[in-house]
């Protein structure tokens, strides 16, 4: 089962390439949010691949701040700013992401491990080693709560809501699908940290690749093009 | 240069179907957010 990060990591840095293109060739900053935020859930499942090989104390510290702290709150931003347009609460808003980002950089990289590091086994998935390795502070464990709230919040209702907005115009049945699947992939990996509560530790690795499978297909399915000319939408779109 | 419609009619069991799909979802995710939440108050082990 924890080979499967690998192929979570690999979809996840293709999907980040294709959001930033469409970056690239279309703008929009939630693009750029959202290409930042699959770099995250990439660079955590690279660490998490790398760490079935070999104990490395960067990578565990790396693949807690990534995978366990940031990926969901980047994400969310992305659908943040597609959503809310109102004055300046979405750049606000990411300023103070980006800043309680550092914060929780510094805090992890100042994070010290235990005695128990020696005792690392690399035939259990890091999910159920981390706790007795890496020493959590309060404010490291309070940072985790709220980005993770806050990122699934926007991320999963943001689509929700576009999904709901699709299906009571009835417009857009690809966006409709599209947000269907994007809210189903990202609640996988915000719900692992139940299974791992459960003692399914190697769920985790199941979740972060049918979520990440899931919300490019998602994607893909939202900006395809269509063979018909149509107008703008007319709301606010998750996924344009 | 002509512009076609965005709309689409749903099929009858997609009319069934959309809306118990978004309710799941919006259950699971307000699940997540519970479990986080009890995490919080240390009613279950934190995170």
């Amino acid at each position: 089962m924890h080979y499967i990060s690998i192929f979570s990591t690999l979809v996840a840095f293709a999907f980040a390439v294709a959001v930033f293109n469409r970056y690239r060739q279309r703008g929009g900053v939630h693009l750029l949010l959202w290409g930042i935020g699959l770099s995250l859930y990439g660079l955590g499942t690279l660490t998490e691949a790398v760490m079935i090989f070999t104990f490395n104390s960067l990578a565990l510290k790396l693949w807690y701040l990534s995978g366990a702290m940031l990926t969901a709150a980047w994400l969310g931003q992305g659908t943040i700013h597609l959503l809310v347009r109102r004055g300046a609460v979405a750049p606000s808003l990411t300023v103070i992401l980006a800043v309680v980002s550092l914060i929780s950089l510094g805090l992890i990289l100042a994070a010290p491990l235990t005695s128990a590091t020696p005792s690392y086994d690399l035939s259990q998935p890091v999910s159920a080693q981390y706790k007795d390795i890496l020493t959590r502070n309060s404010a490291i464990i309070l940072l985790t709560i709220l980005l993770n709230i806050y990122g699934t919040i926007a991320l999963v209702g943001g689509a929700i809501y576009s999904a709901f907005l699709f299906w009571r115009k009835r417009v857009l049945a690809n966006r409709l699908v599209g947000n269907i699947l994007i809210a189903t992939g990202a609640l996988m990996p915000a719900m692992a940290g139940t299974f791992i509560k459960a003692g399914l530790a190697d769920w985790l690795y199941l979740s972060e690749f049918l979520g990440v499978v899931l919300m490019y297909i998602g994607f893909l399915q939202a900006t395809a093009p269509r063979s018909v000319i149509e107008s703008q939408p007319s709301a606010s779109t998750s996924t344009s | 240069m002509k512009r076609r419609s965005k709309r689409f009619i749903a099929s009858k069991w997609s009319e069934r179907l959309v809306p118990v799909i978004l309710v799941i979802l919006l259950v699971a995710l307000l699940a997540t957010i519970a479990l986080i939440g009890l995490s919080v108050f240390g009613l279950l082990p934190a995170l």
